[in-house]
């Protein structure tokens, strides 16, 4: 990956702005003038269209020209990334495979559109693969007004996919799966679950650190009875819809 | 999952290699998981949850009585609303009611509400009343309820009344035994810093007011709760202090145990043949099986995450007791020969879960051993639901 292929702004003329209440006619001559460097700057740092050729007379004139293939840096070994993801969660179904409830084992999940907050590490096994743990915070309200409390606990695999989309630059699309368990508390219960998340992300490349983008999975979230059911209890697999926009770091 | 199949996933883990970390995992699981017994699956639980069944009356309010009065059921919670007794499945709605005071109509807050059937007597409705207009008091008196109004009368009784004949402040009233026919009255006297209390009681007469004795005088606490036996004997709480004896000769208990630090009583409940149980407002539960003259080792009740559930008062259904708390739903008991022990009541259950429950009022005219038990709650609304002797409550509903 190199510099040029995400060219910082150019920040020297915001960095030159007076504050105008305190200067006088010269000053802002120097501010015009500072200004008006400035955009140049700016002009030029900004990449041209393609096919679009400056003349030597100064005039750019458009001349058919093939364009040409996007600038996709790959990702090295050993390269890591930090991310910080908040989620809306959506809870979807509840399936009860050994006690029925009211003699559906498809029910509704009783839960209130919730929200997660989660950290994220991962590093890069070869330029497209990843390997990484989730550790992160989610609650739902049930129909009563008692909260349910979630800290799931997991690791991520991804698959990661690169594309110079829409002509606005590089766009990461990784492909994942978390799995692992997650600690669940409802009043007094207590209890951990199974978990699986598979999903996919988007992500725009912003610099050579920075990536911001969101990302759509699935949560299926097993938990066994780890001991005897109480009378009329059983196993559940309760499933969510997770919709997270994310800032990723990479270092 | 069972024991042998987390047996079975650690061999084939080993077999193949993987790391220690899934297991570690799964022992953790195991091991914060298997010491509860048995076990309620939580996504289940949330599963089988049902809508709160609600009927009309507002869910805010702090309840003061309520009562049966033929097919009514008539509640006091500032104002007054009555319903038919109808059945669960009826969900009849509650209707407010029209009050006049004394011929008058007035804006008043009432909340003490009980039925009082002195014997031989016609039943009368008593409530203790603030007038909104001039801060003062009243106890009120009604013969005769109608399905959407009551006309109240003042009760004249220079016990109710301070010097000057302004009305006394009742902040408790309780008729005890099974056939109602006694009745008590705890009204203020001084108030501020040094507030003292008077406890009144009266069996008669037959009809009219009743005519108040002076039980105890210059209380330093409210009486908060008065169990009876249905065979004349009392007990009584206030403070830290328990009175017995019978109507006429109530005095300060000299075996009652000692609340540790501030610990205060909060309920008393007789259950036959002789046991007694007082609840206190730091959690601890004590016991009596022979009227109070001895007392077992006390039991403090607590939940996770909480030192100390403070109780308030209790009822029983043949040998099912609840005991409210303060934000913490109720406890049940069931007495039998075994040593005493609670059980929160299961979340499994109801969104009560959470409530401050002051106590509970049982429809005695209910019919049948199952009877109808209604928590009165402060701003959580009032609950009803159909209790069996030695059973659990069945689904709570919010009235």
């Amino acid at each position: 990956m190199t510099a040029a292929a995400f060219p910082m702004p150019a920040r020297a003329g915001w960095m030159l702005q007076p504050r105008r209440a305190i200067l006088g006619d010269a000053a802002v001559k120097r501010f015009f003038v500072a200004t008006f460097v400035s955009l140049v700057a700016i002009v030029h740092a900004v990449p041209q269209e393609p096919g679009a050729v400056p003349q030597e007379s100064g005039v750019i004139s458009q001349e058919p020209q093939a364009a040409p293939p996007p600038v996709i840096d790959a990702y090295g070994q050993g390269e890591q990334m930090l991310a910080l993801g908040a989620s809306l969660m959506l809870p979807l179904f509840t399936y009860l495979p050994t006690a029925p409830v009211d003699g559906n084992s498809l029910t509704g999940t009783n839960l209130s559109p919730g929200g997660k907050l989660s950290l994220r590490w991962n590093a890069f096994l070869n330029s497209r693969l990843t390997i990484g743990a989730e550790v992160g915070g989610m609650f739902a309200i049930d129909r009563h007004g008692e909260p349910l409390l979630m800290v799931p606990v997991t690791g991520r695999l991804s698959y990661l996919f690169n594309a110079d989309l829409f002509g606005l630059g590089r766009f990461d699309i990784p492909i994942f799966v978390n799995a692992g368990i997650g600690f669940m508390r409802l009043a007094d219960l207590f209890n951990v679950n199974l978990t699986l998340r598979p999903g996919v992300a988007i992500r725009y490349r912003y610099d050579r650190n920075w990536s911001f983008g969101g990302s759509v999975s699935a949560w299926l979230m097993f938990e066994p009875m780890w001991g005897a059911p109480a009378a009329g209890s059983g196993a559940g697999l309760t499933t969510f819809l997770d919709i997270s926009p994310e800032i990723v770091y990479h270092f | 999952m069972t024991r042998m199949t987390g047996q079975r996933q650690r061999m084939t883990g080993a077999r193949r290699g993987i790391g220690a970390g899934p297991i570690a995992a799964a022992a953790l699981a195991f091991a914060l998981t298997g010491c509860q017994e048995p076990i309620t699956g939580i996504f289940h639980h949330l599963a089988a949850q049902k809508p709160p069944i609600d009927r009309n009356l507002p869910n805010d309010l702090t309840i003061g009585g309520v009562v049966r009065w033929g097919d009514r059921y008539v509640v006091a919670a500032g104002k007054m609303w009555s319903r038919a007794v109808g059945t669960a499945e009826a969900l009849d709605t509650w209707t407010s009611m029209t009050l006049t005071y004394d011929g008058e109509s007035k804006s008043a807050v009432l909340l003490p509400l009980v039925r009082w059937r002195p014997a031989g007597g016609e039943p009368s409705l008593l409530a203790g009343a603030v007038f909104v207009d001039d801060d003062s008091f009243a106890l009120l008196r009604a013969a005769d309820v109608k399905a959407g109004s009551i006309a109240w009368s003042s009760v004249r009784d220079a016990r109710v009344r301070d010097a000057a004949g302004s009305g006394r402040e009742v902040v408790g009233l309780f008729t005890p035994d099974a056939d109602e026919s006694a009745l008590f009255a705890v009204v203020a006297g001084k108030r501020g810093a040094n507030a003292t209390y008077t406890l009144l009681s009266a069996a008669g007469p037959a009809s009219g007011d009743p005519g108040f004795d002076v039980e105890l005088a210059d209380l330093p606490h409210p009486i908060t709760a008065i169990a009876a036996d249905g065979d004349g004997a009392y007990w009584a709480v206030a403070g830290a202090d328990l009175y017995t004896g019978s109507r006429g000769s109530l005095s300060k208990s000299d075996t009652v145990p000692v609340p540790s630090g501030d610990e205060q009583f909060r309920g008393v409940l007789y259950a036959p043949p002789d046991r007694l149980l007082v609840s206190g407002s730091a959690g601890t539960l004590w016991h009596s099986s022979d009227r109070g003259a001895t007392w077992d080792e006390p039991l403090t009740i607590t939940v996770a995450d909480q030192a100390e559930v403070p109780l308030a008062g209790m009822a029983a259904v043949g040998a099912t007791v609840l005991i409210g708390t303060d934000g913490f739903g109720y406890f049940t008991s069931v007495l039998n020969d075994d040593a005493l022990s609670t059980n929160r009541l299961p979340i499994t259950t109801e969104a009560i879960y959470r409530s401050s429950i002051r106590g509970f009022r049982v429809d005695r005219d209910t019919g049948g051993p199952a009877a109808t038990v209604f928590a009165i709650t402060t701003r959580d609304g009032m609950w009803t639901a159909t209790v069996s002797p030695g059973e659990l409550p069945g689904r709570w509903q919010l009235e």
